[in-house]
Order: C-alpha cells, then sequence, then structure tokens
C-alpha cells in the first residue's frame, strides 16, 4: 500500500532521515518506534509531502507521491490523526467532522460516514455540538480519528495517538485502532509506547537517528521480542 | 444637547463606525487566515471609490441614467467584482511568493505596494491629484424623522454594509467553504491534512476581504460626495486600528472595533469644542490603550506572541 524507498529527508542542510526504507503492506498493523526526536514525525510529514525527501521515493499503490502536495495526497486517500489530536478547537465536533470529509463532494455518503462515527464513539454524538477545544484528550483522539476517517480513507496514519492521555483511554485508543484494522484498514502507527503498539502490530520499525534499525517483518512472538529487546536498550543506552 | 442633534449624531457615528468595521473585517480575516498584516488595505478601499466613479461614468455614457437603481446595482457589482480581483492579484503576488518570509517583509511590501496602488491612481486618473467630486449613484428622497432630517445616502450606507457584513458572517459560519476558512485559520496545517486547499482559501479570503472594503471605499464616497487618491491611508490605519481593538483575527470583534472607533470619533466632534482637529487621534488613543492594557484585543483570547 504504502512504500518509502531509500528516503532522504533534511531541515535545511540537516539530514533527518537517511536512506529510510519502509513498506506498509495492505491490511496490515505497521508500527514504527522510536524515542524522541527520532525522525518517526518526520517521516509522516514526507509521506505527506510537508517536507519533500532530497531523493528516495514515497511510493503509494505503486504511484510516487513525493514532491505533491498535501492536500492532494490527503485526498488520494491518505488520512492523518496529526501528533497532537489538532482538532478544530474553536469548531464543534460535527463541524470538525464536515471538515473531515472535505474530499468528499456526495452529501448523503457525508451523513452515513458521521453517523457511523457516532455509533463507533457514541461520546461524541453526546457532545455533536460541543466546542472541540473543551473536550478531554481522550474524547479529542476519538475525535481526531473519526475525522481522518470521513475522508473514507485506505491507509491511516496515527502519530502518537496515545500521547498524553491516561492509561484507560489508552486502551480504549488501541482498541479502536485493532478493530478498524479488523475492518479492513491498513495502518501506519507512531508510538513512543513501544510494547503495546508492537504487541498488535503485523510488523514493526526501529528508528533511531533518522535510520531505521532495527525490524521485525513476521508476526511471531519471537521476532517482535527480538526488536523490542533492541528497543529497550536503546531506551536503557539514554538514560545511563 | 438636543434630541435631534443627537439623533442625527447617532446616525453619523453608526455610519462612520460601520465603515471602518467594513474595512477592518478585512484586516482581521487577512490576519487570521493568512497571517499577514495587508496594509495595502486601505488602498483598495481607496480604488473601490475611484472604480465607482469610473464605472459610473461609462455607464452613463453608455445610456443609464445616474442615480437610477439599475446604475447604482450596477456600479456595486462591479465595485465588488473589483475589489474581489484585486484581492487575488494582491494574493497571488504579494501574499503567495511572501509565504514563509518574516512577518515584518511581508508588512513592508504590502505598504510598499500601497504606494504605488496610490500613485498609479494619482497619476492615472485625470487630474488626479486633485479631490474628485462623487456622483449621486442613487437619488432618494430626503427622509424626515421627527423634524430631523435625514442624508438617505447615509441610511443607504448603513443598510448596505450591515448586509454585507451580515452576508460576510454567514459565509463564514454556515458554508461548507466558511468552514474550511475557519479550518484554516486555527490550524492551518492540520488543515491541510483534512485535504483542504490551503492555497484556494487563500485567495477567496484576499478576494473576499478586499471586496468588502472597495465597498467601503464606494460608501465613502457617497456619503461624503467626494474623493480623493490619497483617501486609503487614513482608512487603513482607521480599519487596522478597529482590528486591532476587537482583537485581531476575531471578525466580530472588528466589527464592534469599528463602531467603538465611529462612534468615539463622533462623540469627540460633537463634545469637545473645536473637536473636528481631533477625530483623527482618537484611534490611535485608543490603540494604544488597548495594547497597554489589553494586547489581545476587547475579544482577542490570546496577545500576540512575541518572539
Amino acid at each position: 500500500m504504502l512504500t518509502l524507498v531509500n528516503v532522504y529527508t533534511a531541515y535545511g542542510s540537516v539530514p533527518v532521515l537517511k536512506n529510510v526504507t519502509l513498506e506498509v503492506p495492505d491490511g496490515q498493523i505497521t508500527c514504527l518506534l522510536g524515542s524522541n526526536g527520532a525522525g518517526k514525525s518526520t517521516t509522516i510529514n514526507t509521506i505527506l509531502g510537508f517536507v519533500k525527501p532530497k531523493a528516495g521515493q514515497v511510493l503509494f499503490r505503486g504511484k510516487d507521491i513525493s514532491g505533491k502536495s498535501t492536500e492532494s495526497i490527503v485526498r488520494s486517500g491518505v488520512g492523518v490523526v496529526p501528533e497532537g489530536r489538532r482538532v478544530f478547537p474553536k469548531m464543534t465536533v460535527e463541524e470538525n467532522l464536515f471538515v473531515g470529509a472535505c474530499a468528499c463532494s456526495d452529501k448523503t455518503r457525508i451523513k452515513e460516514n458521521i453517523a457511523k462515527a457516532y455509533t463507533m464513539f457514541p461520546r461524541l454524538a453526546e457532545r455533536r455540538t460541543q466546542n472541540a477545544g473543551t473536550m478531554s484528550g481522550g474524547e479529542q483522539q476519538m475525535l481526531a480519528i473519526s475525522r481522518a476517517l470521513m475522508g473514507e480513507p485506505e491507509i491511516l496514519l496515527l502519530d502518537e495517538p496515545s500521547l498524553g492521555l491516561a492509561p484507560l483511554v489508552v486502551n480504549d485508543i488501541f482498541n479502536t485502532i485493532k478493530q478498524l484494522n479488523k475492518d479492513g484498514m491498513t495502518i501506519l502507527l507512531i508510538e513512543q509506547n513501544g510494547a503495546k503498539a508492537l504487541e498488535m502490530a503485523d510488523r514493526g520499525y526501529l528508528m533511531q537517528k533518522g535510520e531505521l534499525i532495527a525490524s521485525c517483518t513476521e508476526k511471531t512472538a519471537e521476532a517482535k521480542e527480538k526488536l523490542m529487546t533492541v528497543y529497550l536498550n536503546q531506551q536503557k543506552g539514554k538514560e545511563a | 444637547m438636543s434630541g435631534e442633534v443627537f439623533f442625527q449624531q447617532f446616525l453619523n457615528a453608526l455610519g462612520l463606525g460601520i465603515m471602518y468595521a467594513l474595512i477592518a473585517v478585512g484586516f482581521t480575516l487577512f490576519f487570521g487566515v493568512i497571517e499577514v498584516v495587508n496594509f495595502a488595505h486601505g488602498e483598495v478601499f481607496m480604488m473601490g471609490a475611484f472604480v465607482a466613479l469610473i464605472v459610473s461614468g461609462i455607464l452613463v455614457a453608455a445610456g443609464f441614467t445616474m442615480g437610477s437603481l439599475p446604475l447604482f446595482v450596477a456600479v456595486l457589482v462591479a465595485v465588488l467584482i473589483a475589489g474581489g480581483i484585486i484581492g487575488v492579484l494582491l494574493e497571488k503576488f504579494i501574499v503567495r511568493p511572501m509565504r514563509g518570509a518574516p512577518d515584518i517583509m511581508t508588512l513592508l511590501i504590502t505598504l510598499g505596494i500601497s504606494i504605488v496602488m496610490r500613485e498609479a491612481v494619482m497619476l492615472l486618473v485625470p487630474n488626479g491629484r486633485n479631490p474628485q467630486p462623487f456622483p449621486n449613484l442613487m437619488d432618494l428622497d430626503s427622509i424626515q424623522i421627527g423634524g430631523v432630517l435625514i442624508k438617505p445616502e447615509a441610511i443607504l450606507s448603513i443598510v448596505l454594509s450591515a448586509i454585507l457584513i451580515g452576508g460576510l458572517a454567514y459565509i463564514i459560519e454556515k458554508t461548507t467553504f466558511g468552514r474550511y476558512i475557519r479550518a484554516t485559520a486555527q490550524d492551518r496545517e492540520a488543515a491541510m491534512m483534512m485535504g483542504i486547499n490551503v492555497k484556494k482559501v487563500f485567495i477567496v479570503t484576499l478576494a473576499l476581504g478586499s471586496a468588502l472594503g472597495a465597498v467601503a471605499g464606494l460608501m465613502n464616497g457617497l456619503s461624503y460626495g467626494i474623493i480623493k487618491f490619497d483617501m486609503g491611508f487614513a482608512a487603513s490605519i482607521k480599519g487596522f486600528a478597529a482590528a486591532v481593538v476587537g482583537g485581531l483575527g476575531n471578525v466580530y470583534g472588528a466589527i464592534a472595533g469599528g463602531l467603538l472607533l465611529g462612534f468615539l470619533e463622533i462623540l469627540v466632534v460633537s463634545v469637545i469644542p473645536d473637536g473636528s482637529s481631533y477625530q483623527d487621534i482618537v484611534s490611535f488613543i485608543i490603540v494604544i490603550m488597548c495594547l497597554v492594557f489589553r494586547p489581545a484585543g476587547i475579544f482577542g483570547e490570546r496577545a500576540y506572541e512575541k518572539v
């Protein structure tokens, strides 16, 4: 579905991503782990066209989308749940959903999708006329996910969906992600909450200083454990 | 002050205030959505007046009757369109190339382009250096309410401005594209992540704001019967002051700021002896007071962050 091939990205002359090659296969959950400043968000920004890669390709369904505008990339079927949720604070829940549907011009489809979002998160239905900025972090995260789904994406990029949320809420969000995947959604999950993300992933990559240093492409406990060990060692090394 | 005079002055203040509001709405939209301070906005106001003058001249030559309704409507539409086109050109040639540059550069460029626009009108309009008489585009009978004779142009300006501002508010609050404008204002990057064409939002925002600014110029000509190439500068300062007082970025704040400024100016003019010489000071004083005591403006939520 989505493949990065030897991607180099730099902010000015500072390289941020170095030779990143990763694959997000159809219908799977792929997770990208790494500590702060490892280049995870830059990876998303590169996929979305906020920064153009200096070299390499970003292939979405086989077509190179690097260099295209963010808007056209999103409209071609890439949904985003941005880091920090980024809901529109002074708009109501329903308006946020409408904005998420901006690639869709069919009014009845939009209405159906909104109804779907409300069934998935009844909490949002209760708060449809409330301004998004006044909701709790968990509710905002539900909104951010629903908003991204309004565009009927083929792949969903989630950037640190657990950031700043209470553990119970994090469980809810992760269950939602699992459920979405079960219903056929391809997912690229970026997380610092490594153990949890890896547990439900089909595929994992570990990033450090802009490079992928480890990966597991099989969904076996063994492979995951191996990746997890590298991840934990890396975290330990940081603390030491 | 007798009741009649009070009523008269109230109407003056309302007319002036709503005109300032019409200008301020543009400033606040540009700042809120595109994050630019567009000092060429005052010149759009001036050009609106001149477009009205020229178009009405052409229409009269084409057989329209001066003062008739069709002529007035045609001129109004022409001014709206001309303002919109100027806005689109400003976006294309000034704002877009300067995106990403430090704010101060964009501000200086708009200031520069405002001088170009001003001088261009002065040089290109025949006898442009001097004030131009503004035709009475709409013949209306004077209205008399309780012994007070009211200039019908004043009422026309007020009603029309109110309709336009209401129309803008409707577009922003109720339409799909208005939602995109608000989304872009609240979080530009998130808006892009939703697939909103931010470039288009910028163009439409500048077109809308400039169209209203241009109509304000037309209103000014109607109310005072005279226009001049350098009228945009004062309009720019007043409109910007109103927007700052209301809280830059807040459309309703800009409307309130404009009305407040209009009423304060008329108050100074009518209460202080020889007050009309002090009229223009008012806007500066309230901007200074506002920046000292409430930097975010009356309705603003956050002070503009200093870096």
